[in-house]
């Protein structure tokens, strides 16, 4: 016991004697000497150990040769002091605030040869180790081994944790780092803290490329969308996401001996973006039936042969719009110019070939002066066109967009899991997704209500009758694009 | 009339059905575009394919391989936490730890933060404890940190052990430049070259010819060195851009120099030597603003350790301040960068290099703050630094303080050392050109003033305002 307390006074006097060195012989202004400290922590089940690079001159009370570094004998003759001032310095706890076991040991060095040395040694390397008798699931460091009075001094730091590396700086104005190798030691605000972190990468994340942005950004556009449709759209994507992290995540833990992960995510992407190109043929199918429009072309052909030859001129035009069955999409009115179509929402019963109403379907002003040379295509459109969203299209078109999970969100995962905490990472994935789907319903929404107001501006009907097919192009592209750079990939791995 | 009141108010359902893509599908697709997180970088991506005013080879040719994740560091660390559990395993293991501070001294020059180093260092030294023969990687860090603190003849001593290897040649050269032996770095990176041409080494060339004052061979090298870039190169390709930016830039070459170091910023987003060096010519150009800017994103990734390029960040924010008129500003960032600086220079007291030996930097502060009682040490500092460096740079920063404390004798001798180097600087040969009137030699001032305008048309007050703010392979 006195000698415990011997070694105490010893060490608290040494300290003492350090700082008092430190505060004489250096001022902020004129400092020469570099305080360049550096460490490299490596966090185990119930140790964490830290290799320490400092400058001498902080412990100078043990460098009684004074040749700028401490030998191993040195620091074997000055354990005690070398700890007693080291505990205070930096201190290391576990998540229940308990100090650790702490020791000095020095690294056994073998004294360089003149030649290899480049410069006069003016740091030590001592491997301090921190253990607990418990496994830890998370650890406080609190670092102040700083020159006094010198506000740019540091210690960069080095931490091995699970494999991974992260590094930190500690500087006089950031003196601690908390280590969560186990996620549950945080405290309630803590966890609420991390979830609204999640919460909020998940929504800056889905920012980012991807996410299916592209695709339902243009299908709303393009279809006859409804908030709902909107909404529902963006919880299938995130809904499908969070099954495929959590999918991904488990096949990850049980199977990464035999599946790479990053060999899944090409195949998944192939599915997604082939899902995605049958989603917009099947809408460029409906909204522009190619059988029916060549049958079209040749019906206007025929009809602008016959004008030009009045003799066979039978149907110049007729109010009753005794449509031919094959020009479904395109038919023509001609000579529309005597008089005025007024006719709103009026039904096309005698579209008997047709199996859906044209509720709203209307004649525009153009067919009072459409010119035989520019036949007027007007909207007979198939459901799905201009027509009803079906859920079903909806949801075939979230899962695609959600199919392929997001690295971020499995790194989350898997680094709570491998953490020894899966239920917060579910919790944290959940979070994160939740963010996702934020964005992605606000997305979905603008585009429903900005459409709308669209509706309000007079148009250029001619010029823009094209664009529900390019929209069905642009969703079929994308697709093509999502496949191709995914079947690249995979041939990449093969 | 009536008749297109009528037509008006009838306007189809349909035709506004239509209107949704004709205007929605642009916006929906700008809207898009725009929540994209990467839009800027994509915008510039694709205005650079039209506006992008450099021709091949100064054209970084990879653009498709360029990555937005781009990231020099993250490759890096998984390299440190690769040999660190190696050394766990292994702890008697030599060659793992020489491996680890190899990563350090990469990790040191893709930050600069200093600390880097002192990791590098002390695990090339316990490397060779554990294995002190053949132990080529740790001599090499080794060296590259005694370089690193401008111990020059401490690096050259150190690769006279390991022979000819690529990195213990380029050693020689990069520390024989310092040291102004350009016989012995042009030599040496003729065998560089002749043993490993790539663009590193044809870079180093370009530094020393250009050193000698052979701008045409320069020039020339600097095209070689682009022409042999390859695709993951990326550091190299944007440090060579930087480094010719800037031999255009000395000769007044200034639309050359922008668009060379926006290139660079192109291939690597954010890099403080490009940033650096376009705050200078901003500074030049007299936009004070975009400088300004240009230093803060530097300051933007700075983590709270020192790293060797702050101080020049924080001096050229000073000298914008004082040319704005601001001297309180001017004098409290010029107070932060002494304090950097006095932390990284020697301690002359004890002839020990103990730091990363900034004395010139420190000099150039003391001497541009303008100080009357800071020349003296400026002039102590400068004789200090010129014992281990006698490059053309150091030499002319030397002149400067003996100008300023009015030995002009022994500046003439200094500027006369650099010059005689063969170096085309219109910066120093304005200062030799100052001194030689000081000291009544007009014709040799003439002759001075006239090779400043020879060498750098644009040569002027703006010039001189942005003078000793540049970054690169020794300054």
């Amino acid at each position: 016991m006195r000698l415990k307390s011997r070694y105490v006074g010893l060490g608290l006097l040494s300290c003492l004697a350090t700082l008092f060195f430190w505060f004489t012989a250096v001022t902020p202004s004129q400092a020469h000497w570099a305080d360049m400290a550096a460490s490299e922590i490596v966090v185990s089940e119930s140790e964490v150990q830290m290799t320490l690079t400092f400058p001498t001159g902080l412990a100078a009370f043990a460098d009684i040769d004074q040749d700028g570094q401490l030998s191993v004998e040195e620091v074997n003759t000055h354990t005690a002091a070398l700890q007693t001032f080291l505990s205070e310095k930096i201190r290391i706890t576990n998540s229940e605030n308990q100090p650790a076991i702490f020791s000095v040991a020095p690294l056994q060095q073998v004294a360089l040869p003149p030649t290899v040395q480049a410069a006069p040694d003016t740091h030590s390397t001592l491997m301090l180790t921190y253990s607990w008798t418990q496994p830890v699931r998370g650890v406080k460091v609190y670092y102040d081994l700083f020159l006094p009075g010198v506000p740019t001094a540091s210690c960069l730091t080095t931490i091995l944790q699970s494999g991974q590396l992260s590094t930190f700086v500690f500087t006089p104005t950031q003196r601690s780092l908390s280590l969560t190798p186990g996620l549950a030691s945080y405290t309630v605000g803590g966890v609420l803290l991390a979830i609204a972190g999640a919460f909020a990468w998940g929504a800056m994340h889905s920012m980012s490329p991807g996410h299916g942005k592209t695709v339902v950004g243009a299908y709303l556009v393009g279809a006859r969308a409804t908030p709902q449709h909107a909404i529902f759209l963006a919880l299938t994507t995130t809904i499908t996401h969070t099954i495929g992290v959590f999918a991904l995540g488990l096949v990850t833990l049980f199977a990464a001996q035999y599946i790479l992960p990053e060999q899944l995510y090409p195949w998944l992407s192939l599915f997604s973006g082939l899902m995605v190109a049958a989603i917009g043929w099947n809408l460029l199918a409906r909204r522009f039936d190619l059988s029916r429009w060549l049958k079209g072309f040749s019906f206007q052909v025929k009809r602008f042969i016959s004008i030009q030859n009045p003799r066979r001129s039978e149907n110049h035009h007729s109010p009753s719009h005794v449509h031919d069955p094959v020009h479904a999409l395109a038919h023509t009115h001609h000579s529309h110019t005597h008089h005025s179509h007024t006719h709103h929402s009026h039904t096309h019963h005698h579209h008997s070939h047709h199996d859906y109403l044209h509720s709203d379907h209307s004649h525009s002003p153009d067919h009072t002066s459409a010119s035989i040379l520019t036949p007027h295509i007007h909207s007979h459109l198939p459901p799905g066109v201009d027509g009803p969203v079906t859920w079903r299209s909806l949801l075939a078109l979230g899962i695609s967009g959600g199919l392929v999970p997001c690295p971020a969100a499995l790194v989350l995962l898997l680094s709570a899991i491998a953490l020894g905490n899966a239920g917060l990472g579910l919790v944290l994935v959940l979070a994160f997704s939740a963010g996702l789907a934020i964005v992605l319903t606000g997305l979905g929404l603008l585009l429903v209500y900005a459409k709308r107001l669209f509706k309000q501006v007079p148009s250029q009907r001619r010029l823009i009758k094209i664009l529900p097919i390019i929209s069905a192009l642009s969703i079929i592209l994308i697709g093509f694009g999502i496949s191709t750079r995914a079947l690249m990939q995979v041939m990449s791995f093969g | 009339m009536r008749q297109a009141e009528i037509c008006h108010e009838a306007q189809p359902k349909s035709s506004k059905r239509w209107i949704i893509f004709g205007i929605g599908l642009p916006l929906t697709t700008a809207l898009l575009l725009l929540t994209q997180s990467n839009v800027i970088s994509r915008i510039e991506a694709f205005s650079n394919r039209f506006s992008n005013p450099l021709d091949e080879p100064y054209r970084y040719p990879f653009t498709g391989a360029l990555t937005e994740e781009y990231s020099p560091t993250a490759l890096v660390q998984q390299e440190i936490a690769f040999y660190q559990q190696r050394i766990r395993q292994n702890p008697q293991g030599g060659l793992e730890r020489a491996s680890l501070a190899v990563s350090y001294l990469q990790m040191a020059r893709a930050t600069g933060e200093g600390s880097w180093y002192l990791l590098a260092e002390q695990t090339a030294q316990q490397s060779l404890a554990n294995l002190p023969f053949d132990n080529v990687d740790a001599l090499l860090v080794m060296a590259r940190v005694a370089e690193a603190r401008h111990d020059f003849a401490g690096a050259l001593r150190l690769v006279e052990q390991i022979g000819g290897d690529r990195d213990a040649i380029a050693i020689q050269v990069t520390a024989n430049l310092a040291m102004g032996n350009l016989s012995a770095a042009s030599q040496a990176v003729d065998e560089l070259v002749a043993q490993f041409p790539s663009i590193n080494s044809l870079t180093l060339k370009a530094l020393v010819r250009a050193a000698k004052g052979k701008d045409q061979e320069a020039l020339e090298t600097f095209q070689q060195a682009l022409q042999t870039e390859e695709v993951g190169e990326i550091s190299s390709s944007a440090r060579t851009r930087v480094l010719l930016g800037r031999f255009h830039y000395e000769r007044g070459e200034l639309e050359m120099a922008e668009a060379l170091y926006r290139e660079a910023l192109r291939i690597s987003p954010a890099y403080p030597l490009a940033l650096i060096n376009l705050a200078q010519l901003e500074i030049r150009q007299g936009d004070y603003r975009a400088a300004d800017r240009h230093y803060a994103q530097v300051t933007a990734s700075s983590r709270g350790t020192l790293r060797v390029f702050d101080p020049t960040v924080l001096r050229g924010r000073a000298r914008i301040h004082q040319l704005q008129g601001n001297q309180s500003k001017a004098e409290e960032l010029w107070a932060e960068a002494e304090i950097q600086l006095r932390q990284s220079i020697t301690d002359t007291s004890k002839e020990t290099v103990t730091a990363f030996g900034h004395e010139r930097d420190l000099a150039k502060l003391l001497l541009e703050r303008g100080r009357s009682q800071d020349i003296s040490e400026a002039v102590v500092l400068m004789r200090s630094q010129i014992q281990s460096r006698r490059d053309a740079d150091t030499l002319d920063t030397f002149a400067w303080a003996l100008s300023r404390s009015g030995e002009w004798q022994e500046a003439q001798q200094a500027i006369q050392e650099a010059l005689d180097q063969g170096i085309r600087d219109a910066g120093i040969y304005d200062r030799a050109g100052a001194i030689e009137q000081a000291l009544g030699n007009d014709a040799r001032a003439v002759e001075d003033f006239q090779k400043v305008k020879e060498i750098d048309p644009e040569f002027g007050e703006r010039a001189r305002e942005a003078l000793g703010l540049g970054a690169g392979l020794g300054s």
